[in-house]
């Protein structure tokens, strides 16, 4: 066979395999768009003068940023399965291979976040392109960034948007020390003083009760563009020049929502549009919802005190099939609490693990400083990225600093513990656990009880009165409910009904249109659009 | 044309050749081959990998620390020369997803390496393993495979290393915090 006709077929060959390869896309970003389109069938959200925010950046080059792109697929489907491989390899094959390299890749399929970055070195400036899907958004951004200017974006990566830091809810980021992959574990020291330290999870992070920390409004920055939306330019007039000429970073305020109909019974199914926030009259816009079915963050906090120790057993077993009523995506830790505070297990879906802690509590008893043991709760969830959160508390309320002045009373006031709670994202569920108080009352229904002893029975009652009242208020507050327990015996259904309850709950998040941050109170309202629909959501919030 | 199902003769026993080496180049190298463990992905339930090579490495240091401290040219000097960082992690929601056979592809490539610790837990269920290439005095390539029945993390290392530099990273970063009661060395 002559060689003279081997070469024309070779490049026939090859013009034939060069045509038949998939359509050139403009660019690698403007690929994993389109394969995020076709994979997940899913619709970028058009985002208002994005292409005049990009103009901008290439001019003020806010922390570093040359340029960006961005594209947002917000509120559909986007769980891990199958469609993750079949993406992946589409982007494998794509991907322009001698530019982008792969970084990262973090994939947890039990909160459902995926990260991919890749990066390129340009010159001087590193290329970065990152894809982050959680179950119900995918944000791509692909940005030109200064080395320099690089270090502070990593300080704050919500400049851009999206968090490398925490963009895995709960995941160790490469770039943290505290969280490193490499981390053996947060150091631990100390004891708590009783026996409630032999609880202690070595992996959990020990909590300050003396924590000063002031919670302020959380940086919501992975879900939205809102950071580039014109509505909201005032709030970018106050960064601090260079640094932050143009502010590509929104403070977003978290409702967690129950509706309910005219009769009382939940509404399941409602969208982003489906509900109205008004801040002080004001309607907002809202720019971040997760539906009832999003995994939530919550904090088992059982009251060891001693007053609880008979029914120990009971309160045991019952914490144990709340556990396991859970959904699975769900992240749980389990606290105790006497006059010292301890985390059992830090924030986990493995349920074994979950339960063993609790298994161990069955001998703790100690005294009850229940503002400091809700106050260091929330320290714990202040690490908790995600708003969804919430506590469920089991206790009789009965602080030591509401009994005689004898007790060692709780470090902080519950007028201060009520100011914390007003600033924070957690729904409180407190479970309460006082036979006492039904005993007491009884007592007092007596017709016969002589003076003397009434009033006895009362001052014993007036304690747990104003327990009862603080615990409800935790709830009012915070858009929870309070469930009563008559006895351990109600604990297994009373249990169920807080698993339920959890599972009603959306979250909203907004960006004030207010953006003074004058420290003074604003009253928040959130209506649905159906008819003769009911919403809980916390009253307000500190504008600090 | 005999001439050319000549030289395809050689160009295949050639490409075979480089084929079947490729783990042992990768690895003389410094560079381990991880493909193997691909197949866990699909079993766990948090998957994470890195990979950050030269020159990206080299802004590694201001990125983690920021400015001039201490750490931060600890770390510079640390990096300077690799070549690359490479990083599996796998958690599994039970035990047994992974076994020996899968660490044991990965133990091939070093096996003319040097094993300079070997760490097992009383009941074996947790072993950390680092494996130095040496080149005279100097380590030019490094693994750290740690296993535990759930959870599984590779590290690779590539280039010269400074073990001296690297203990004091890891000491910084907690690294070291193994538990040693629980463990007894090799």
């Amino acid at each position: 066979m002559s060689e003279r006709k081997t070469v024309p077929r070779i490049l026939i060959l090859a013009t034939v395999i060069i045509l038949a390869q998939p359509p050139a896309f403009a660019d690698d970003f403007d690929m994993i768009v389109k394969n995020i389109e076709s994979h997940y069938r899913a619709k970028k959200r058009r985002i208002p003068f994005l292409g005049l925010a990009g103009f901008f950046v290439k001019i003020i080059r806010p922390a570093g940023v040359k340029s960006f792109k961005l594209a947002v697929f917000d509120e559909q489907d986007f769980r891990p399965g199958q469609r993750d491989f079949e993406f992946e390899r589409a982007v494998k094959n794509s991907i322009n291979s001698k530019k982008w390299k792969p970084m990262t890749r973090a994939i947890s399929r039990s909160t459902g976040n995926r990260a991919y970055v890749y990066t390129h070195q340009s010159g001087k400036d590193m290329e970065m392109l990152t894809v982050t899907f959680s179950n119900r958004q995918a944000i791509v951004v692909q940005a030109k960034i200064n080395p320099d200017s690089m270090a502070r974006f990593m300080e704050k990566p919500e400049i851009l948007g999206f968090s490398l830091a925490g963009s895995l809810k709960g995941s160790p980021s490469i770039f943290d020390p505290n969280q490193s992959l490499f981390n053996a574990g947060s150091s631990v020291s100390g004891s708590t003083g009783d026996s409630l330290a032999t609880l202690r999870d070595e992996n959990s992070p020990r909590i300050d009760t003396d924590s000063k920390s002031k919670p302020v409004l959380k940086v919501r920055s992975t879900e939205d563009d809102s950071d580039l939306n014109p509505v909201h330019g005032e709030e970018r007039s106050t960064a601090k020049p260079n640094e932050e000429a143009i502010r590509l970073e929104a403070r977003l305020v978290n409702l967690n929502v129950k509706a309910i109909d005219s009769s009382g019974d939940a509404l399941k199914n409602l969208s982003k549009s489906d509900f109205r926030v008004f801040e002080e009259g004001v309607e907002q816009d809202i720019f971040y919802f997760e539906p009832v079915s999003a995994p939530i963050n919550l904090v088992l906090l059982l009251d060891l005190s001693g007053s609880t120790r008979d029914k120990r057993g009971v309160m045991i077993e019952a914490a144990k099939k709340f556990i396991d009523s859970l959904s699975p995506q769900d992240k749980i830790a389990v606290a105790g609490f006497t006059r010292s505070y301890v985390v059992a297990v830090d924030f986990t879906s493995d349920k074994k693990l979950l339960k063993k802690a609790v298994d161990k509590m069955k001998k703790i008893q100690g005294g009850t400083a229940y503002y400091d043991a809700m106050w260091a709760t929330l320290d714990l969830l202040e690490r908790v990225k995600d708003s969804r959160q919430a506590i469920v508390v089991l206790t009789d309320g009965v602080d030591n600093s509401i009994l005689e002045s004898s007790y060692e009373p709780s470090d902080r006031s519950f007028d201060e513990l009520l100011a914390r709670v007003m600033e924070s994202d957690a729904t409180i569920y407190p479970i309460y656990l006082n036979p006492e108080e039904t005993r007491l009352k009884q007592a007092l229904a007596d017709p016969e009880l002589s003076d003397a002893r009434r009033e006895r029975v009362k001052r014993k009652l007036e304690p747990n009165l104003i327990a009862h009242r603080q615990v409800e208020q935790l709830a009012e507050e915070t858009a929870g409910t309070v469930f009563m327990a008559e006895d351990e015996s109600d604990l297994d259904g009373v249990y169920q009904k807080v698993a339920a309850e959890l599972r009603l709950i959306y979250t909203l998040a907004y960006a004030p249109k207010n953006v003074d941050r004058d420290g003074k109170y604003r009253k928040l309202s959130v209506e649905v659009k159906r008819d003769r629909a009911r919403v809980k959501a916390r009253r307000g919030y500190y504008a600090k | 044309m005999i001439r050319t199902a000549k030289y395809l003769k050689k160009f295949s026993a050639l490409t075979a050749i480089i084929a079947l080496c490729s783990p042992m180049v990768c690895a003389q190298d410094g560079r381990i081959r991880l493909e193997s463990l691909a197949h866990l992905e699909a079993k766990a339930s948090e998957t994470v990998d890195v990979n950050v090579e030269s020159p990206l490495l080299q802004i590694i240091p201001k990125l983690v620390f920021g400015g001039q401290s201490v750490e931060e040219k600890t770390m510079r000097e640390l990096v300077t020369g690799l070549k690359g960082v490479f990083v599996r992690h796998y958690e599994f929601e039970k035990s047994g997803e992974f076994t020996e056979t899968d660490l044991d592809t990965v133990r091939a490539q070093v096996r003319s390496w040097s094993k300079i610790a070997g760490i097992r837990s009383k009941r074996g269920s947790e072993t950390v393993e680092v494996y130095a290439l040496m080149d005279g005095s100097k380590i030019t390539g490094l693994l750290i495979l740690a296993a535990e029945p759930r959870q599984l993390t590779l590290v690779n290392i590539v280039g010269p290393v400074d073990l001296e530099k690297l203990i004091e990273m890891a000491r910084h970063f907690g690294w070291l915090e193994l538990e040693l009661d629980k463990t007894k060395k090799e």
